[in-house]
């Protein structure tokens, strides 16, 4: 009976631990606080590695800013203001913390909208937009890519 | 239905039978054993049939995969691994020795789809983990289960690439942090000293030696792959900075102690034939002699001490009775000195005399090869 449940225990967990995680992953992302950021540097397809654009955010930062915090720019609603912040510890009174604000992130895109999405920015001047879910620990994950119409 | 499976099986029988090299009993016996393997074309339609059921399936999805919902593509997914995870629990408790096909392929197939998950999960929620993450993620899930139960080496040999691929994720993710702390070069030595040391730590359990030994073998197979690749160092005319020199030497010390401190784990004292573990423990050395001499800029020095490495290899396997490996090094090395011919002249192959000569060459390493390797296999060889 022990190994039976010992098997099946390592057979199912694993399975079961990733489907615990999406849940998780699904009830966060409601409650995570979120910003709408330009992007720069869009690739709508790569044929090795399937359809994503491949990003940065357009933001205010330096190369050697390696950790920020956002903040919601009036001024400028798709470009917040960055303000440089410790990594370590992580910071616990930032809405909008990010790590490494300046690399090159991937955006998953279903083919035909990638497709849709190629084409729209060829004949849009205004530019791409992403939103941006805060995970609280610095680290972030997006929903939504939009062509800015201006 | 014509049984061309069994009249090509009968003809070749008959065959045998005239040539002497069986006699007319064995003959019947196999002839009988044959016959009552049942009708083969019914298997092989079915084989068909489900291979085309499976490919209109795999089509239709494939062609609907972006209508679907993101949560039922997520569902599916996880109803699939559960249901192999519940085949796979059945086939288990059956015991090793029953349907070991079906319980390998479908261990195999919840690993892959285990890893598929993983990234389904991420490209669904848009995460920007790295591939280094991915992959350590997954060894921590499937290593219990395969661990202990995957048998067969075609599940072993995917658990190792699956470690040495998050290994070389993990130093390619973190190559300019450790370089900057000048550790770049011990990261990989521990890995390498680490990965060839695995036997000490399965010795004596059962389940464990094998994985020790292949672990161990993979890493050889490292160890002898860099160095072969460094000796392309000795074509470099401008020598390592003083911080690279440094990252380089302390990480082949670390490397020459710890594999000198595995072999004198393994042999408990000094080897009776001291010349394979002379040869491990040396090689991180010879990897580096390009750059603790700073490299000459010489394609001929390059090629020279790839090939002392490789006879080194020849000799070794040679003297252990390792043909195989032997016959490896021996077309290694006739492979390098043929790069080496190209390199040289290379040019001359656009004529027609240099087609002559090269293709004189290729004919006279050709020779040599195989006349080596017959001598290395005939009975009367050392």
């Amino acid at each position: 009976m022990t190994r039976r449940i010992l098997t099946l225990a390592l057979l199912i967990l694993p399975t079961l631990l990733v489907a615990g995680w999406a849940l998780r992953l699904a009830a966060e992302r409601d409650s995570q606080p979120v910003l709408r950021v330009a992007i720069a540097g869009y690739d709508p397809r790569d044929l090795l590695r399937g359809h994503y654009l491949q990003f940065r955010l357009d933001l205010p930062v330096g190369d050697d800013m390696a950790c920020a915090c956002l903040h919601p720019n009036a001024a400028d609603t798709l470009r917040p203001t960055a303000v440089a912040v410790q990594c370590t510890p992580p910071t616990t009174n930032c809405r909008h913390p990010i790590t490494n604000p300046r690399q090159v992130y991937r955006y998953y895109a279903a083919q035909e909208r990638a497709l849709a999405l190629q084409g729209e920015l060829l004949g849009t001047p205004g530019g791409a937009s992403v939103l941006v879910h805060f995970h609280g620990n610095g680290t972030v994950s997006f929903s939504d890519v939009a062509v800015e119409h201006r | 239905m014509i049984d061309l499976h069994g009249r090509a099986i009968r003809s070749r029988i008959d065959r045998w039978r005239e040539a002497g090299l069986i006699d007319p009993a064995t003959a019947t016996r196999l002839l009988a054993f044959e016959a009552s393997g049942g009708a083969p074309g019914i298997p092989v339609l079915m084989l068909i049939g489900a291979f085309s059921v499976g490919l209109g399936i795999v089509a239709i999805v494939s062609a609907n995969w972006d209508a679907i919902p993101v949560w039922a593509k997520l569902g599916g997914h996880v109803l699939l691994n559960l249901a192999l995870g519940a085949w796979g629990c059945a086939e288990v408790l059956k015991g090793h020795d029953a349907g070991e096909r079906t319980r390998e392929g479908l261990l195999m197939v919840l690993s892959a789809s285990s890893l598929a998950l993983l990234a389904h999960v991420g490209q669904s929620f848009q995460l920007q983990g790295s591939l280094f993450g991915l992959l350590a993620t997954w060894l921590a899930l499937v290593t219990p289960f395969t661990l202990a139960f995957a048998r067969s080496a075609a599940n072993r040999w995917l658990w190792v690439a699956g470690v040495f691929a998050m290994a070389g994720a993990g130093l390619a993710e973190h190559a300019e942090a450790l370089e900057k702390a000048g550790l770049l070069g011990t990261a990989i030595a521990l890995f390498i000293v680490a990965g060839y040391a695995a036997p000490l730590l399965a010795r004596g359990r059962a389940n464990a030696e094998p994985w020790g030994r292949l672990l161990n073998l993979a890493m050889l197979g490292t160890l002898v792959a860099m160095t072969s690749a460094a000796q392309m160092g000795w074509r470099l005319d401008s020598p390592l900075d003083v911080a690279e020199r440094a990252d380089v030497l302390t990480g082949t010390a670390v490397a020459t102690l710890g594999l000198l401190a595995a072999h004198l784990a393994f042999a408990r004292g000094i080897p009776e034939r001291p010349w394979p573990a002379v040869f491990v423990v040396l090689s991180p050395a010879y990897a580096a002699l390009p750059v603790v001499i700073g490299g000459l800029g010489s394609a001929a020095v390059a090629a020279v001490g790839f090939c002392l490495y490789w006879f080194a290899i020849s000799q070794l396997a040679h003297a252990a009775g390792l043909i195989p490996l032997y016959r490896l090094a021996v077309v290694v090395i006739a492979l390098r000195l043929l790069l080496v011919f190209v390199e040289a002249f290379g040019g001359l192959l656009l004529t027609g005399v240099g087609l002559i000569a090269g293709g004189a060459v290729l004919l006279a390493f050709g020779f040599v090869v195989r006349r080596i390797l017959r001598r290395a296999e005939s009975p009367a060889s050392p």
